[in-house]
């Protein structure tokens, strides 16, 4: 009698947790809520006519610091490739990221043998994938809208990854994206525009990593 | 077939001729010595500089520019000023970077990298390769410049750089161009410009204030 009545106990704990865990929002989030059955066109780091774009980049990773030149170009076949070289020429990554039949293909034209490891690899083509959010039309978006101010953000779960994009007070532009996975713990990007279509500053920082990224767009 | 022969025949021709026709040098001991000759005369250079950096599968080439300055035997100092200010100054067995105010500085010896870096730039700057166990060297000439090539032999180096081909004017048998070729076929060339020979540097040249 006494067993079964800790059995039910233990079950009403559990089933507790599960609903708690369910109906919770993740932390960034929380003031949030959902959208349902919105229709709004969520807008994109880079936009239809995007070609190519160079920036002044700074890259940390473990206390070690590379600076360069990071080109974004979209190729004829369009593969999205991020080519990084340093000042004086060396090439330190030129990775690509392109679609086939909706599903995201990574693949490391070249990558120095000091950054040659799986987990910054990973990192690097999560970081920028999530740019591309225009990248794959079976993957819809989920809308919340903060109570308080009215801010919308967008989130989308792909391949184990969860994506929220956070968008500005006009709702045009995506001002931040948060990204997190098991193996490459979290990544928070800050975006920020001018006037044009093109995004100015891009600051990626994934703590777990000590991976600090900043693209600065050159005048 | 005979029309397929001289049609392969013209193909290879526009082939060569596309790679800036460039023959082997039949005495290369006696163009060594020149260049030899010369280096050894050479105690400092300043000079400006246009990089480009060619993504061939990317068809793109970014271009930077600014001034250089080396003095014998290890002092070289990279100044950019375009697309952004940045100054690279290599000496006393340290790497000191300028970038846009921040500064910062290595060991070379810190870092095997940095290492082969300076002893590539420094080599291909000063054309003080003759006799350099580390490479591999082939000469070849045209009309307007005779060519080294530089192979490196040392495993590391051959992952980041397949060649390193250095242009020498052929009435002075000085450093006009230099081409750091990658595997893949990406390159970087440097050309100088305004080049100025054993100057007398300020002490401070080839320091970051």
């Amino acid at each position: 009698m006494r067993s079964s009545l800790t059995t039910k106990y233990v079950l009403l704990i559990i089933i507790t947790v599960i609903i708690s865990l369910l109906s919770c929002s993740p932390d960034y989030l929380k003031k949030y809520s959902k959208l349902e059955n919105s229709d709004i066109k969520e807008p994109v780091v880079f936009d239809h006519d995007f070609k190519k774009a160079v920036y002044k980049t700074s890259f940390t990773v473990m206390g070690k610091q590379m600076t360069g030149i990071l080109l974004i170009k979209i190729l004829e076949d369009q593969e999205y490739r991020f080519v990084f070289v340093s000042e004086i020429g060396l090439k330190y990554f030129d990775l690509g990221i392109s679609n086939s039949n909706d599903s995201l293909v990574f693949k490391s034209h070249y990558l120095m043998p000091a950054l040659d490891r799986e987990n910054i690899k990973d990192i690097l083509f999560q970081d920028f994938s999530v740019l591309i959010t225009n990248k794959l039309s079976n993957i819809k978006p989920v809308f919340y809208k903060e109570t308080k101010s009215g801010n919308l953000a967008f989130t989308y779960y792909e391949t184990n990854t969860k994506q929220v994009y956070f968008l500005n007070n006009e709702q045009d532009k995506i001002k931040q994206i948060v990204w997190k996975n098991k193996q490459c713990g979290k990544s928070e990007i800050l975006l920020s525009n001018s006037q044009t279509s093109l995004i100015q500053t891009i600051k990626i920082s994934n703590e777990k990593y000590r991976i600090l990224i900043e693209i600065n767009m050159i005048d | 077939m005979r029309i397929v022969n001289i049609l392969f025949f013209m193909l290879l021709a526009v082939s060569c001729f596309s790679q800036e026709s460039f023959s082997l040098v039949e005495n290369p001991d006696i163009l060594s010595q020149e260049i030899k000759s010369q280096s050894d005369k050479t105690f400092s250079i300043r000079s400006d500089f246009e990089q480009r950096k060619h993504l061939s599968m990317l068809e793109e080439t970014l271009i930077s520019n600014g001034s250089f300055a080396y003095k014998k035997e290890n002092d070289v100092k990279w100044q950019y000023s375009y697309p952004f200010n940045y100054t690279i100054v290599i000496s006393n067995g340290k790497f000191l970077i300028d970038n846009e105010g921040k500064s910062s500085e290595f060991d070379i010896n810190s870092n095997e990298m940095f290492k082969q870096i300076n002893k590539m730039i420094v080599t291909a700057i000063s054309g003080d390769f003759i006799g350099n166990d580390d490479f591999e060297v082939s000469f070849y000439k045209n009309e307007k410049y005779y060519l080294a090539e530089l192979r490196p032999k040392d495993i590391f180096v051959e992952d980041m750089l397949k060649s390193i081909n250095i242009y020498f004017s052929k009435d002075k048998f000085i450093v006009e161009k230099v081409k750091f070729v990658e595997p893949g076929d990406d390159f970087t060339l440097i050309i100088f410009k305004n080049r100025e020979q054993n100057i007398k540097f300020s002490d401070n040249e080839f320091n970051i204030n």
